[in-house]
């Protein structure tokens, strides 16, 4: 392209084909940071729910509550998620709108996350457990993001594990609102579920489009 | 008849403006594979869109490689629609 005089057709062609030029494409790695909350998620579950197990049902006396342990989740993700965002930002040469939507949003939820643990935290301090707050937060909060996310980038599975999430924290809420508090007990393996069906199956999903799109590329 | 925008109706500026409009913010090297234009062009049409106004060029480091990012500007999106505005008009469209 250089220097030259168009004439109004060729000005309509020209912006036709710059706009097919810059058509976002599937880059391989989209679904990693999807992956990495899905597995970090589903595995502190896993272990909370071991720890919980034998401090509870078996009176082993472990070095720490078990209900630590699920402060793994922010403890390892938020730092991780900063530092990786960080080192990409300069990977890519072009920022599309869908791009600075998606990283807003997540951002959001992790503002969302730490205000949600203060909250628990308060109640802790002055002696309320009121940790499934936490709980019910990333039932909705998270699933209603994954949910907008698969809007912004078309990705169906990522709009129905986000509604399946959401569904499984107002079912969650409904129960406990109805006295059936041996919901509460499921709610653990209703969370690892629906990560694997939020994050994890779309993560796959997405990484094996964009491997196919680069492909064809 | 609208007059058509000269700073736009060329075939550099016109296809940097075009992908700019496109997304949010873009590297001087994409900008560079898309228009398939030479380095020392592309930066002197730049700097004439900056120049009035059309573009906020920002130059950073990633790295140790120096990076200058574009953007449009409020004005700039404005001129551009005004000219695809004025292009409907002379086709008719």
């Amino acid at each position: 392209m250089e220097e030259k005089q168009l004439t109004p057709t060729e000005s309509i062609d020209l912006i036709a084909s710059m706009i097919r030029n810059t058509r976002r494409r599937l880059t391989r790695g989209d679904g990693n940071m999807l992956l990495f909350w899905g597995y970090l998620c589903v595995a502190i579950a896993i272990i909370a729910n071991v720890c919980s197990y034998l401090q509870f049902a078996k009176g082993v006396d472990l070095p720490i509550p078990a209900l630590l342990v699920w402060w793994a989740i922010p403890i390892i993700g938020i730092p991780y998620t900063i530092v990786v965002t960080r080192k990409n930002r300069h990977l890519f040469d072009v920022v599309s709108y869908t791009d600075r939507i998606s990283a807003t949003l997540w951002k959001y939820v992790i503002v969302l996350a730490l205000a949600a643990i203060a909250v628990g935290m308060i109640f802790f301090i002055s002696g309320f457990h009121v940790w499934y707050v936490i709980e019910l937060f990333t039932f909705f909060i998270v699933g209603m993001a994954a949910s907008v996310q698969g809007i912004i980038i078309k990705e169906k599975s990522l709009i129905y594990g986000g509604a399946f999430s959401v569904i499984c924290g107002g079912f969650l809420v409904s129960g406990v609102l109805a006295g059936a508090i041996w919901l509460q007990a499921y709610s653990s393996l209703l969370f690892i579920v629906s990560f694997i069906v939020m994050m994890i199956i779309p993560g796959h999903i997405l990484n094996h489009k964009a491997k196919k799109e680069n492909e064809r590329a | 008849m609208k007059e058509l925008d000269q700073l736009l109706h060329s075939q550099l500026r016109l296809g940097v403006m075009s992908i700019l409009m496109n997304v949010d913010e873009a590297d001087f090297v994409y900008l560079k594979e898309k228009t398939e234009s030479t380095a020392g062009n592309l930066s002197v049409q730049i700097d004439k869109l900056a120049a009035a106004g059309y573009l906020e060029v920002e130059k950073s480091f990633a790295g140790k490689r120096p990076r200058t990012v574009c953007r449009v500007t409020a004005k700039g999106r404005m001129a551009f629609e005004a000219y695809v505005d004025a292009l409907r008009e002379y086709l008719n469209l």
